[in-house]
């Protein structure tokens, strides 16, 4: 007599492959589809994870130089800030020019957007010394630039000599507020040198989220905004003039 | 000893005895996929639980008390990310220096407008020589300077006393 002859035999033969079917079936494909999800999902865990520990990493080390952010801050702002700020980058100019040393000087920056048409048809510009003059609307620069609205062309000129007006040139460079030279006019009369440089200044809305994802930042930043020249600071009322008049045609 | 049973009844117990071996051996198969369930079962729970504290983890947001500072290195970074956006690449004072460098001793000039262009850099010049021969001679030193595409003489004008001129030239740097 064989096994195979035992009606036993096929039950518990029959319940045994049952058994193994609705695991391989039912059991084992639904268990590793749910690892293998499970490892995906835990991968990119850890990768946000490792992210996030990298951007703690880099917020701690911001904080622990909070003061270098501060004055980065400052630096940046100026360089490009989020309106034409056209007052400050008058007075910024003012030095600027004074410093180079050139005469009969002429700055021309438009106070708002809303008159740098007028200003480059002649209309509402700023002279502080010298006559007000028209200025050429200067070309698009070459590079893309997302063009806000407070976006400024400003001119400056004067007479001077050749190293003064190379020295102008050399200073807007390292200028604190970031500009785009456009146009250059040099002329020469009885040996005196006229120049003319018109320049965009540009704007930039703020960003809210801090991104993190140099932990370069603050080294690279140093070595950018550290490098700008800045000539003057916005005229504050409450450390400097005198004010009150009893007669204001006095 | 002497087995007095007969001979179906042995072959019986034996084919019993192979079966009941049959059924251990699948119960162990059987023992064996449950426990390689139950450690992979185990195995998930504890990477669900590592996973649920990554995932809480990661959904906590950054403490506020560094909020300004946050911002504050925010404009920082923004800025210098667009730096290169905002500044110009134009090195105005080598084009300055490659006109005087370029420049006959017995020229000069009365006047230069270096203006950005789509193509570059447009660069008119306008002066005086004592000779015909420098202004062109000028003007085919300044084409043949590396980053300048054209030069082209525009005109000369004036009589036995000097000669006056006039030259564009468009410049690009080379990258």
């Amino acid at each position: 007599m064989k096994l195979v002859t035992l009606p036993a035999f096929w039950v518990v033969t029959t319940i045994f492959a049952l058994a193994v079917l609705f695991v391989a079936v039912f059991v084992l494909p639904a268990t590793l589809r749910e690892l293998n999800d499970q490892k995906t999902q835990l991968s990119a865990e850890q990768v946000k994870a490792d992210e996030s520990k990298r951007y703690q990493t880099i917020v701690s080390q911001i904080a622990k130089e909070s003061a270098t952010v501060d004055e980065l801050y400052e630096l940046a702002k100026k360089a490009l800030p989020e309106s034409a700020e056209s007052e400050l980058l008058l007075l910024e100019l003012e030095v600027l020019m004074s410093q180079v040393g050139m005469s009969n000087t002429n700055i021309n920056v438009p106070l708002n957007q809303a008159t740098q048409s007028q200003a480059a048809a002649g209309g509402s510009v700023i002279a502080p010394q010298g006559a007000l003059s028209t200025t050429e609307s200067a070309p698009a620069p070459t590079q893309p630039v997302v063009k806000s609205a407070g976006d400024t062309t400003f001119t400056v000129s004067g007479e001077g000599s050749w190293e003064m007006v190379v020295t102008l040139i050399e200073k807007l460079r390292t200028f604190s507020r970031w500009n785009k030279v456009t146009a250059i006019e040099l002329s020469k009369k009885d040996s005196v040198i006229t120049a003319s440089i018109s320049a965009q200044a540009y704007t930039r809305p703020t960003s809210t989220k801090f991104i993190g994802s140099d932990p370069e930042l603050l080294t690279k930043a140093k070595e950018l905004f550290f490098n700008i020249q800045s000539y003057t600071t916005r005229p504050d009322p409450t450390t400097e003039g005198t004010f009150g008049k009893t007669n204001p045609f006095n | 000893m002497i087995n007095l049973l007969p001979k179906e009844r042995k072959a019986h117990k034996r084919l019993l005895s192979k079966l009941y071996g049959l059924i251990v051996v699948y119960v162990i198969i059987l023992v064996a996929i449950f426990i390689l369930y139950l450690t992979a079962r185990t195995y998930m729970y504890s990477n669900q639980i590592a996973l649920d504290a990554l995932v809480a983890q990661n959904s906590e947001q950054p403490t506020g008390s560094n909020g300004e500072l946050l911002a504050k290195a925010a404009l920082i970074e923004d800025r210098l990310t667009a730096s290169h956006q905002y500044t110009g690449s134009t090195d105005w004072k080598s084009i300055l220096s490659l006109i005087t460098a370029t420049l006959p001793t017995n020229i000069s000039l009365d006047s230069v407008k270096l203006k950005e262009s789509t193509n570059g850099v447009e660069i008119l010049l306008a002066g005086s020589a004592t000779e015909r021969r420098d202004i062109i001679l000028f003007n085919t030193k300044l084409a043949e300077e590396k980053g300048v595409i054209s030069s082209s003489l525009q005109s000369i004008g004036g009589g036995s006393d000097g000669y006056t001129f006039s030259i564009q030239a468009i410049y690009k740097e080379s990258k």
